[in-house]
This record gives C-alpha cells, sequence and structure tokens, in this order.
C-alpha cells in the first residue's frame, strides 16, 4: 500500500508542481513525467528476472526502497531554477525504484504464504490481498494526502487568527 | 503553502484552491512581485510534500528490514514425470520383492 501511496502522490504532486512552479502546460508537465513512467516498468521486469533467477527477494525490496528515498531526496531539492536534465534524473531514479519494488513486494507476497500459509486458497488470498492493497494505495496516494497533506496542514496552522486571513486580498 | 502565503501577505484561500489558482498564476505578469511571493509559496508547500514523501521511504525501508527470510521454491502438488522414482512389486512363485523403478523419460525405463 505504501508503495502506491509513494507512487500516486509522486505522479498527482510532480506535474502539479511543474504546472504552477515552472509555469508549464499540461501537456508539457505530462511530457516531463516519462522519465519515471517509461523506466518504471523496465525496473519491474529486470527485478523480475533476477530475484527468479537469483531465488531471493528481500535485496529488491530493499534496494527498491533506497533508490525510491534517493528520488525524494532529490525532489525535496526541486526549487524555481533546478535543470530539467536534474528534474529527469530525479523522476527516472523515482520510477526505477518504484518499479522494483512493485514487484519484489509481489514476489515476497507468495514466496511468504507459500511457506508459512497452509491452505492453497489461502494463498490465493494473499496475492488478492497485495493486489487490493495496492489499488487502495492509489487513492490514499492522491486523495487522502491532498485532503491531509502539509499544504492543507500548514495552511489551517497559519490560519488560526481567522482575522488578519480574512482582511488580507490576493 | 499556507504558512508561506501567509508570511508573504497573500491569502491563504488560494492553498485551498491550489489547483485552480494556477491558470490564474500563469495569467500574471512576470515582473508582478505577487506572482514571486506566490510562486515561493507554492515552492514551500511542495518541500514539505517532498519532505514528508523522503520520510514515508524511510519508514518503508525500515519496516521492509522486518521481513523474514523466505524461500522462493514452490511446492508442486502433481509429482513431476520425468526423474520419477516408482516402485513395482515383481514376483518369481511364490516371493514377491519390491523393485524401484526410475522413470527418465516416456519410453525408458531403468530398474535398480
Amino acid at each position: 500500500m505504501l508503495t502506491n501511496v509513494q507512487l500516486f502522490t509522486g505522479l498527482y504532486y510532480v506535474p502539479f508542481y511543474q504546472m504552477s512552479v515552472r509555469g508549464s502546460s499540461p501537456v508539457r508537465a505530462g511530457i516531463d513525467l516519462f522519465p519515471a513512467v517509461c523506466l518504471l516498468v523496465p525496473g519491474s521486469v529486470v527485478v523480475a528476472i533476477l530475484t527468479s533467477r537469483l531465488g531471493h527477494f528481500r535485496w529488491a525490496i530493499w534496494l527498491g526502497w533506497i533508490v525510491t528515498l534517493v528520488a525524494c531526496g532529490l525532489f525535496t531539492l526541486f526549487d524555481e531554477r533546478t535543470e530539467k536534465a536534474i528534474f529527469a534524473l530525479a523522476l527516472a531514479v523515482f520510477g526505477v525504484g518504484n518499479g522494483m519494488v512493485l514487484t519484489s513486494v509481489n514476489v515476497a507476497t507468495q514466496a511468504i504464504a507459500n511457506q508459512t500459509v497452509a491452505k492453497s486458497e489461502d494463498r490465493a488470498m494473499a496475492a488478492c490481498m497485495y493486489g487490493f492493497m495496492r489499488s487502495l494505495g492509489m487513492p490514499i496516494g492522491v486523495a487522502v494526502r491532498y485532503k491531509s497533506a502539509r499544504l492543507q496542514q500548514s495552511l489551517y496552522a497559519s490560519c488560526t487568527p481567522y482575522v488578519r486571513c480574512a482582511n488580507r486580498s490576493i | 503553502m499556507g504558512a508561506a502565503l501567509s508570511d508573504a501577505g497573500l491569502s491563504t484561500d488560494i492553498a485551498r484552491d491550489s489547483e485552480r489558482y494556477i491558470f490564474v498564476l500563469h495569467g500574471m505578469a512576470d515582473a508582478d512581485p505577487r506572482k514571486s511571493a506566490l510562486l515561493g509559496s507554492y515552492s514551500a508547500g511542495f518541500h514539505n510534500v517532498f519532505v514528508t514523501m523522503t520520510v514515508l521511504s524511510a519508514a518503508a525501508l525500515l519496516v521492509s528490514l522486518l521481513i523474514r527470510k523466505s524461500s522462493m521454491d514452490t511446492v508442486r502438488l502433481a509429482v513431476p514425470q520425468r526423474n520419477r522414482v516408482d516402485n513395482e512389486w515383481v514376483c518369481r512363485g511364490t516371493r514377491c520383492n519390491l523393485r524401484s523403478l526410475r522413470l527418465m523419460g516416456a519410453n525408458q525405463t531403468i530398474a535398480q
């Protein structure tokens, strides 16, 4: 679930950032997102091949989260003067990291269920639960985070003296 | 974002409707001092979101360290035909012995 919360927060806020702070058009913001979405699937495929060849999956989850962490760290360095190449690089790292986590968590769910769950139909339930939690992460990443985002929190924190805010004009 | 807007002397209502306000922002002149103040506020808001994402990633990484080592080997319900070891009873007169058979392929049978 956390994977998709991260992924969809990134996919929502990064174009939003492009359109507001950098003044891009909606189409341009979508094109700028290409490094993330184009490397998400190849990252998944490579990790799937490597985990099935090596027979281990935990390294992929750890490495995926480390790569995602680095990408999010790069996002925090963004400002109005950030070069487009750095922006694209950060998005590419974000896409690869999320792709790695997506596949490896799927493999981990099935491997753990295979060892710990006795009945075969419960293994299918574990795989379905993984899909459900992923789907649940999508709306949480976009909608719930938007409503409870720091944007809103900092707004209410600064709006304590309502009179002062109401008296100010745009 | 609201705090940054408040510091810049702008209405914090913009933070509530930040998506719609992008189009107002695009219509403003570059020299407009309000535009630079608004862009700074947007940057501050996004910085907080990206910091939250970073913290979330770090938390997920820490949680993932708790995953136990598990084998990826699958348990097959059906015995594969190749290299299967079967037993058969071989009887000579009244004496019967159990003989192991290894099925190497479709047509090969080697007695052990």
